[in-house]
């Protein structure tokens, strides 16, 4: 109950930013160049997985590589309103392109078998957000570094009925990011069923960001958060019986059970860390 | 590292706070002397060791200040000499770095706005050089002489020929055969080149190439080439001076001024009654006999200075002089008369250069020793009150040590009056200068300024001198001495018969006990009168006491303060702390910002003027949300007509440089305030702004994070980026003072992460526009 008074009270306090006239009231505006409106738009990194996996398909002919994940990219848009000498408002839509994570949070291969997600579902998801920020005391709204409280709301989905399914031969071991350089031995694209395809998710972050002046009117972002709370309201599953899903030629099964709520830990992954870089232009 | 400080009217400043944060940041020059001898090493010769007229003049004496147009030198970018200056060098030895360092330092010492021109000083100095020089063909023409204002006695000389004489100097000189003889040495510096010589000769020993010649270090030997070079100048001035009419002898007479230049223009006995007025008299016992030795001798060990000693000079002159044929016997070919009144101007001077430095002491003695010539002189009389107020101010904020010299240091008869300041007690020094200061406001009636200074003495006795205003007297000093005669019979009778009086009287238990107390133990008659001696300023305002009710005025000041006091603390406790008074100001003079770029622990010194430039803009620049308008007093953007810029550059920052060093000394008057109305009247503001930026471009040092990172090796990468690659950031410093009230009302001091674009800059810029701007 306390955080959710909290995320109200913050909530709030963003509506009621906004209403006012900049600076406290004072006749001048404060900012850059006494600019109190600014709009931004930025694109987001959301590592989704620290160590990587490189896989190399082998086709009959040629050798393709599927791409790294390093990360989920997105982008916002932002308005953002100067309300104190030090603080500003900000309300921001963001939209991502996710990828589910089943390979590496959810799924175990049967005993003795070498199987692996190597095309994974891919997704949407939207969010609006309102935000404070704090700027430090080397610096003034809206330029220099600041400390910045996010409530955000959101809706995921994933949109694919299918995902690749095969076996990988590792061929070396590479120390750093990269902890397997694999080949794919065979695969197969099976067909699922979501049992729900959407999710709602709520989040509130913290951060820290910077602004760099670039000229009179345009500014450098760069920012990083990380989620203080993260919920979300709806889960959905894949089917847990993953054999139907399989041909007998594989010969494989996956077995009842492994495969768990989807779209949670698919948020969450793409949620922990977000990064953002993007270009301000204030009005 | 700094943070930022925005600091309202309201609050509290503490000026060695600002300081401290202002050195930090070092984007404000210092013009204390250290800094300006520190600026001439790089590249000037120092040549030694060291009136009933036109009263009319001097009656109405305020400082001095140059007049007519700029000469080029001022108003020529120096970016523009450097590159003028290195296109057209021939010696190969000279690098970019000779002419960056002196075209750069000679501009900032000029335009540090202390240089003065078309004055009768330099005027006169003018008239003797071209007559000395007269037989060199065209040297006159190719030099240009200034006047510094400083009380170091010295000249130097510049390779393109700027020779500068100090007020010091002028103010110490006997004769003008003695300044022509300066002149004709520092000429020869110039013809011999012995600038350029000299940073030669160092380059040499900084890349290794001065051997160790037995127990000579590499030092020494750099010291005695400067010797050798001064010897030199000796000699060839020596052959300028003897083409000219003037007495050989005031050669030597010169080196022996020059010897004892760092005593006062003269050394007389202090006059014990200098202070005493119709109703003060101070004690003769307060000024002791003693004095400190003068203790230079001609001879004096020179092994760490630039010159050889007098002795040595004399000897090597002699040794030139012996059979020469001299022209003349003249101690003055152009005019005694103006001699003298140039003389007495720098003298004059040399009061308020010692008020501006703080040297309060050395003022006091200075006008102790003008007012013989001129005892009824508003500009003295103002000086003195000046001294003696800044002295009691510092005594009662403890912070009397910084003002004045050690008395170890203190050489000749000046001792005698040093001595006596450091015996007074702070109420006494406060009752001294409250005293004084009352008299002149009487004796100057009408004029405010004096009446300021009587009135925030006032305040000072009451408040800050933790001064009783009961113990003061309604009687005279002479009269108390005959009420101490009287008391030699008080105790002439029996003690045992009178403490049994007391006994069986009705007064309390400690009444009795004090009483008795006072009786068996009585105080001698001499005792009693060193008392009433030590108690001499009790008796010194008893005038007051009896007209003017000064106990009444005393206690209600004291009131009046504590109980705002009062309200001040209830008002902090309570309110919230963040209701700042806003400033609101909306006509604002930004006075000449200042701007260093730091590479590489090196000074750029082409891009600090640019950006010094641009900085000025910034702050002049059009911005329609703010409600204000700047005018900008700016030293690069100079025009041969504005001299009077020029001038208020330099009595702002002189100003402001006093300011910052009072510090936080409650309600102080700055030595110049009197100076700034006119500024209130001419930009109609009371508000002046002080800036400057400081880019440094470096590599970070290691913190315990960086190790942190090593030691989880994968951020290691990082680190060593984080370490190698090297980031810009820059200090802003900012601050407003408020003429009218001597204040510092608002200061701005911050480190910027970012890399000083004119973008970055000119959002801070705006920032500190706004703040002092905005309006609750």
């Amino acid at each position: 109950m306390k955080k959710l008074a909290l995320i109200l009270c913050l909530t709030l306090l963003d509506f009621f930013a906004f209403a006012q006239s900049g600076n406290n009231g004072s006749s001048n505006p404060s900012g850059y160049y006494g600019s109190l409106n600014g709009l931004s738009f930025n694109y987001t990194l959301s590592p989704s997985r620290f160590r990587v996996r490189s896989i190399t398909e082998i086709n009959n002919v040629a050798f393709t590589k599927s791409r790294l994940k390093f990360a989920t990219v997105g982008f916002n848009l932002e308005y953002s309103r100067i309300f104190a000498r030090k603080v500003e408002t900000v309300l921001s839509y963001g939209y991502a392109r996710i990828k589910s994570d089943v390979q590496r949070i959810d799924y175990s291969p049967p005993a003795g078998q070498d199987l692996s997600i190597i095309e994974d579902l891919r997704g949407n998801k939207h969010q609006i957000g309102l935000k404070l920020q704090f700027y430090g005391s080397k610096s003034f709204a809206p330029i220099g570094s600041y400390f910045s409280i996010e409530t955000q709301l959101g809706v995921a989905s994933f949109a694919g009925d299918s995902m690749s399914v095969g076996t990988l031969k590792s061929q070396s071991a590479l120390s750093g990011f990269v902890s397997r350089y694999s080949r794919i031995e065979s695969q197969e694209k099976v067909s699922i069923n979501i049992t729900d395809n959407k999710a709602n998710f709520f989040a509130l972050r913290v951060g820290f960001g910077n602004n760099t002046p670039l000229t009179k009117n345009l500014l450098l972002k760069t920012a990083i958060s990380i989620p203080a709370i993260s919920r979300q309201f709806r889960k959905s599953y894949l089917p847990t019986n993953g054999s139907e899903y399989l041909t007998s030629d594989l010969n494989k099964d996956i077995e009842d059970g492994n495969v768990r709520p989807l779209l949670y830990k698919t948020i969450y992954r793409s949620h922990i860390i977000v990064l953002e870089i993007g270009l301000r232009y204030q009005l | 590292m700094l943070d930022l400080y925005c600091v309202s009217r309201s609050e509290r400043i503490s000026g060695n706070y600002i300081i401290h944060k202002l050195k930090a940041a070092d984007t404000l020059r210092s013009f204390n002397e250290k800094t300006i001898e520190m600026k001439k090493s790089f590249f000037l010769i120092f040549l030694g060791a060291a009136v009933n007229l036109l009263a009319q003049d001097l009656s109405n004496f305020t400082f001095l200040k140059s007049s007519g147009n700029l000469p080029a030198d001022f108003t020529t970018l120096s970016m523009d000499k450097y590159a003028e200056d290195k296109a057209a060098n021939n010696e190969k030895s000279l690098d970019a770095d000779f002419f960056l360092s002196t075209r750069f330092l000679i501009d900032e010492l000029l335009l540090s706005v202390k240089v003065l021109f078309n004055e009768p000083l330099s005027n006169y100095l003018n008239k003797v050089a071209k007559y000395t020089l007269q037989h060199e063909d065209g040297l006159y023409d190719q030099l240009r002489f200034y006047i510094l204002k400083s009380n170091v006695v010295n000249a130097f000389s510049s390779d393109q020929g700027i020779i500068i004489f100090t007020t010091g100097l002028l103010g110490q000189l006997e004769n003008e055969a003695q300044l022509a003889y300066i002149i004709a040495h520092e000429a020869s510096h110039f013809t011999e080149k012995h600038v350029q010589a000299n940073y030669i000769e160092k380059q040499r020993m900084v890349s290794g190439d001065y051997r160790r010649i037995g127990a000579q270090s590499p030092i020494d030997q750099f010291i005695n080439y400067q010797k050798e070079q001064e010897l030199e100048a000796d000699r060839k001035g020596i052959d300028i001076y003897m083409k000219s009419e003037y007495l050989v002898d005031e050669i030597f007479s010169g080196f022996e001024m020059l010897l004892y230049s760092y005593l006062p223009f003269e050394d007389i006995q202090f006059d014990t009654a200098f202070f005493n007025s119709e109703f003060m008299r101070i004690p003769s016992s307060f000024f002791l006999d003693s004095i400190n030795e003068v203790s230079k001798e001609v001879d004096y060990d020179d092994k760490f200075h630039t010159h050889p000693n007098i002795e040595k000079r004399i000897d090597a002159a002699i040794e030139i002089i012996v059979d020469r044929e001299t022209k003349g016997d003249l101690k003055f070919k152009i005019s005694e008369k103006e001699f003298k009144q140039v003389r007495e101007l720098a003298r004059f001077e040399s009061v308020n250069i010692a008020l501006a430095d703080r040297e309060y002491a050395r003022a006091l003695y200075t006008i102790f020793l003008l007012k013989r010539d001129h005892p009824e002189n508003r500009f003295l009389d103002l000086g003195m009150v000046k001294a003696l107020y800044g002295l009691a101010k510092y005594k009662n904020a403890n912070r009397y040590k910084e003002v004045i010299e050690k008395l170890s240091d203190v050489e000749g008869e000046r001792f005698k009056l040093n001595l006596f300041l450091d015996l007074l007690s702070r109420q006494q020094l406060t009752v001294v200068a409250f005293r004084i200061a009352t008299d002149m406001a009487k004796k100057y009636e009408g004029d405010l300024v004096f009446s300021t200074y009587r009135d925030n003495l006032l305040n000072e006795l009451a408040i800050r001198s933790k001064f009783n205003p009961n113990d003061l007297k309604d009687i005279s000093f002479e009269e108390s001495q005959v009420d101490v005669i009287d008391t030699l019979n008080v105790y002439d009778f029996d003690v045992e018969d009178s403490i049994a009086k007391i006994e069986a009287s009705d007064l309390s238990k400690y009444q009795k006990i004090k009483r008795k107390k006072e009786l068996r133990n009585p105080t001698s008659a001499e005792d009693r009168e060193n008392a009433v001696s030590e108690n001499f300023h009790l008796y010194a305002l008893y005038d007051l006491v009896l007209e003017g009710d000064l106990i009444r005025k005393l206690k209600q000041v004291n009131d009046d303060y504590e109980s705002e006091q009062q309200l001040a603390l209830r008002y902090n406790s309570n309110e919230n702390w963040s209701k700042s008074e806003s400033l609101g100001i909306d006509k604002l003079v930004v006075v000449d910002p200042l701007y260093e770029t730091i590479k590489r622990n090196k000074k750029n010194y082409v891009l600090s003027e640019q950006k010094k430039m641009s900085l000025g803009e910034a702050f002049s620049a059009d911005y329609p949300s703010l409600n204000m308008e700047v005018d900008l007093l700016d030293s690069k953007t100079l025009r041969d007509v504005d001299v009077d810029h020029y001038t208020e550059i330099g009595q702002l920052y002189n100003y402001v440089g006093e300011l910052l060093a009072h510090g936080d000394i409650p309600d102080m008057i700055t030595s110049s305030h009197d100076q700034m109305s006119e500024f209130e009247t001419k930009y109609e503001t009371s508000h002046f702004l002080f800036s400057g930026v400081y880019a440094v471009k470096e590599r970070k040092q290691g913190t315990w994070v960086h190790f942190l990172g090593v030691i989880l090796v994968y951020p290691l990468p990082l680190v060593i980026l984080d370490l190698v690659i090297p980031r810009k950031h820059f200090d802003l410093v900012a601050f407003s003072v408020n003429i009218k009230d001597d204040e510092i009302e608002y200061v701005h001091a911050n480190q910027v992460n970012f890399a000083d674009t004119k973008a970055t800059v000119g959002a801070f810029v705006y920032d500190v526009l706004h703040e002092l701007n905005k309006k609750n």
